[in-house]
């Protein structure tokens, strides 16, 4: 077998372990990763090379930003776009949005892709939203940055970027008047949560430290710090103590950070959201507890954490239970059949049109209206419109029946096996182990049988004699399997 | 899994031929079948005596002192120099509230006596967090570990079948807590596009519900719940289809951009339409007052007044089964804050309108703003909203057991319904 994967009759999947490894940390397994990982020996040490990830080419993604100008306007320049009415805050979100779904698709960095998201998700602002949009791809940039290094840096970059002070009007806060919007999510969301057990003089205090940054909203959204506006005196959060006697408050917020980072019930809560994303809905108390203990002693550091989770039974033991939600649906049928983002595209550009599927399906990526971020469980994406929705796109994406422009795809022929003639079941094991991963169901090599109605031991002479409607209702339906769905 | 249905979900034990059975009904609306027991049935919904309940969200934490105002407080217009409503611009004024002036649109409601307040009501505990608060809200039931959600609970006590129909979140397809559980719902967005696959192709269709029956079927988890209830709801896609193309009647007119606007639009198409709705959840978002409440509320107000307006005229004759009340997670502070807005609170007021509803006066146990009387400077709750809705529930659907919707709740009724 040399060259690509599918020209083998019977593709070899990779081993389980391996297999549930790249579905939790990748944006959709496709033939790139699956020869990433035999190339390296084992998903492991895919992993490790992975964590490494400025030493991945990857200027398919890289390029992805200069589809989209806007995202290079300063937010001076975004403001006066839209004051000039050439542009609106929406356009902004559009743009970032698609953006980020091009990356998830195109990038060879997809642990960095994924954690990228995992972080934004968790210290989440919305795209398209008035006080922040002029911001939002610069912090986008922030997260991506410090995506693989510790949540400490993390939250040290979020909390005090103009994009958050605009979202949670932190730039409304001053001694004169506290607005107690950025600091009570600091310590709800971000950090300790409601267990942890403050009190609403934490809240104030953490507030009175949050003073002095400003943001000029709906004004060129120059970001500055002003210690006239900082609280200065005493504060206590939580067992954290300061005199905060500088007018420049910065240095103690900092301090106020990292002491909230790596406090235990961070560890914990952080610990919980990591488990909810790549182990399961409700995950076993076990491994939380392990992800909390390395996270705890490696002060915040994401790779440690990562790897405690990657080592723990629990992990392994929840293969397959995760629904994927509707953004991480659409990509991953998007990487699974090649489908190839070009460019920005016009309306039915193809990363454009993804959001669109997403809606559909029940999320519209960066929509979420909420600073707590897209739920991370899989239950309150099981509403029943969803699934007929995706049942649908799993066939629309295949027979690429929106007519995305912007978008490339492999030629049939390049994604059948070599050796002719095949028998239908044949070629349905075949899509199911490129797809999947693993052997075709029984159940839906009958239902492409009689979609189709030709018997399973129909024969095709050769590649060019497969109908594209004959490919359409085999990825579809394999696609729609349970195993198609899950992650 | 499903107290009401053993097998755990309605759709998944229908045979092929009851398949085909299913299919030639569909073309009517309102009517599906389903099979307990064995047998196949057939059940008519939304015949005219069933009752509705909307529920509408407040996101966001809704500043009840502005909606209804306490004119008469010192401590009001104390702790709000700049965003205080006056005595003097408030409506439907008694010795103690007034509506907000941007209520205006609901006026013949007030008069008619189909719209009525209740004030200090909320959690019986506070809790700032906007989600901690709406979870708890939303699963009103703190002392069990499963996380049910109170209208699931409530569809989960109606007679007859169970069906995907009955709890309806519109304008986002993720499923609020609220209707998180055993009991079949249905989240969505949109209304159109609720069909298989290649539906203009029913042998096709055939074949594929019939795989996705069995491939899913066994499955115990909510995925396998989720598809066997997609399989219910595409049968009704035609008829769901059909009703929402219609525009508003008697010249209703819903807010424009409004969102949850646009979901009453589709939900009372649905009630008229007697597809088998008995619980619709909306949200109206944008609450989130921390800055310029003056203009903000009044903004928010304006659009949740005239969607209620436009749903009610929208209703026609169907409004004498359709019963509104307004929930939000929390009120906000009594003092204003640095922002001219108000920061998370307590207490806070609910909007009652529809059937049942004694209307155009104020219900509750007014604890009064002076600072005894104050819970950490917000409004004090002196009714638990799960009483009040156990109130609501009670008066129009009584075959529901409160004791599984809201176990451990003592009822003390305002006495707001007939």
């Amino acid at each position: 077998m040399s060259g690509r994967l599918s020209a083998a009759v019977k593709p070899k999947p990779l081993s389980a372990r391996n297999h549930h490894d790249v579905s939790r940390f990748t944006f959709g397994v496709d033939a790139a990763v699956i020869k990433d990982v035999r190339t390296r020996g084992s998903s492991n040490a895919w992993f490790d090379a992975q964590l490494r990830h400025t030493a991945i080419k990857d200027s398919a993604a890289g390029a992805v930003a200069s589809w989209f100008p806007r995202l290079s306007h300063s937010p001076g320049q975004a403001w006066a776009e839209v004051t000039a009415g050439r542009a609106s805050g929406w356009d902004y979100g559009m743009d970032f949005t698609s953006y980020t779904l091009a990356r998830r698709i195109l990038s060879m960095r997809q642990v960095h892709e994924v954690m990228s998201d995992f972080w934004s998700n968790l210290l989440y602002i919305p795209a398209c939203e008035d006080r922040s949009f002029p911001w939002r791809y610069s912090y986008d940039q922030a997260i991506r940055k410090n995506a693989l290094t510790s949540y400490g840096a993390l939250l040290r970059e979020a909390v005090v970027h103009p994009a958050m002070s605009g979202w949670l009007t932190n730039h409304e806060n001053t001694k004169r008047g506290v607005n107690e919007n950025l600091g009570r999510e600091l310590l709800e969301l971000f950090t300790v949560g409601r267990g942890a057990g403050y009190t609403e003089a934490d809240v104030l205090n953490a507030s009175r430290l949050l003073t002095g940054f400003r943001v000029r909203i709906f004004d060129g959204y120059d970001a500055s710090y002003s210690p006239g506006d900082h609280w200065t005196g005493p504060v206590s959060v939580l067992g954290f103590r300061h005199a905060n006697s500088d007018p420049d408050g910065r240095a103690a917020l900092s301090a106020l950070l990292t002491y909230l980072s790596t406090h235990p019930a961070t560890a914990e809560r952080v610990a919980r959201r990591l488990c909810r994303r790549f182990v399961r809905d409700e995950p076993p108390g076990a491994i939380v507890k392990a992800v909390a203990t390395a996270y705890s002693r490696s002060g915040g550091d994401v790779k440690a954490s990562l790897k405690a989770l990657r080592a723990h039974p629990e992990y392994y033991a929840s293969r397959r239970s995760k629904l994927r939600t509707p953004v991480e649906d659409a990509v991953n049928v998007a990487r699974l059949l090649g489908m190839r983002p070009t460019g920005r595209g016009d309306d039915n550009g193809f990363v454009r049109q993804l959001v669109w599927m997403s809606e559909s399906m029940g999320q519209q990526p960066f929509r979420w209206p909420r600073p707590d971020g897209f739920p991370e469980t899989s239950e309150v994406y099981a509403s029943p419109a969803r699934m007929l929705r995706s049942w649908e796109l799993h066939y629309a994406l295949p027979g690429n029946w929106w007519k995305s422009t912007a978008m490339t795809r492999p030629k049939q022929a390049s994604t059948l096996p070599t050796q002719w003639p095949r028998r239908l079941d044949e070629i349905v094991e075949h899509q199911s182990r490129m797809l999947l991963g693993r052997s075709a169901d029984p159940e839906a090599v009958r239902a492409i049988s009689r979609v189709l109605e030709r018997p399973a031991s129909a024969r095709w002479r050769r590649a060019s004699e497969v109908d594209p409607w004959h490919l359409i209702v085999i990825r579809g339906t394999l696609l729609n399997t349970p195993h198609g769905m899950l992650r | 899994m499903n107290e009401t249905e053993p097998c755990g979900c309605p759709d998944y034990s229908m045979t092929r031929r009851s398949l085909l059975r299913a299919a030639g009904l569909a073309s009517m609306a309102g009517v599906v079948t389903s099979m307990t027991g064995g047998a196949l049935t057939s059940t008519v919904f939304g015949s005219t005596n069933a009752n509705v309940l909307v529920v509408l969200s407040l996101r966001g934490g809704a500043d009840g002192l502005s909606m209804v105002v306490p004119h008469a407080e010192p401590a009001y217009h104390a702790a709000r120099p700049s965003t205080a409503i006056k005595a003097t611009q408030v409506l439907h004024r008694d010795d103690t509230f007034g509506l907000h002036p941007a209520f205006a649109p609901l006026s013949p409601w007030w008069e008619r006596g189909e719209l009525a307040a209740a004030h200090a009501v909320g959690l019986p505990a506070p809790n700032r967090s906007h989600f901690e608060a709406m979870e708890i809200v939303e699963d009103a039931d703190p002392g069990s570990p499963e996380r049910i959600g109170w209208i699931n609970r409530m569809i989960a006590g109606l007679a007859g079948q169970a069906d995907v129909m009955r709890g309806l979140q519109l304008g986002n397809t993720t499923m609020p807590t609220s209707l998180l559980g055993p009991a079949p719902a249905l989240a969505t967005g949109r209304l159109d596009d609720l069909t298989m696959p290649m539906h203009e192709n029913p042998r096709i269709t055939g074949v594929l519900e019939d795989t996705w029956r069995r491939q899913y079927g066994g499955r115990k988890d909510v995925l396998g719940r989720a598809a066997g209830e997609a399989l219910a709801l595409s049968k009704r896609s035609a008829a769901i289809s059909s009703a929402i193309e219609r525009k508003p009647a008697n010249g209703a007119a819903y807010a424009r951009y409004s969102e949850a606007g646009a979901a009453l639009a589709h939900g009372a198409a649905l009630i008229k339409a007697a597809v088998g709705v008995r619980a619709l959840a909306v949200d109206a978002g944008g609450w989130d007052h921390h800055a310029g409440l003056r203009w903000n509320v009044e903004d928010t107000i304006g659009k949740l007044a005239t969607d209620l307006a436009a749903f009610f005229t929208d209703l026609g004759s169907h409004a004498s089964r359709v019963t509104v009340i307004t929930l939000s997670e929390f009120g906000r502070r009594l003092q204003e804050n640095g922002s001219a807005g108000v920061d998370h609170g307590y207490g806070n007021c609910v909007l009652l309108m529809g059937a049942g509803v004694r209307g155009g006066q104020y219900y509750g146990r007014w604890p009064g703003l002076g600072r005894a009387q104050q819970v950490d400077g917000d409004l004090a709750v002196t009714t638990d909203y799960r009483s009040l809705l156990g109130e609501v529930l009670a008066a129009r659907f009584p075959e529901i057991d409160l004791s599984r919707v809201f176990p451990g709740v003592t009822r003390e009724p305002l006495g707001v319904m007939r």
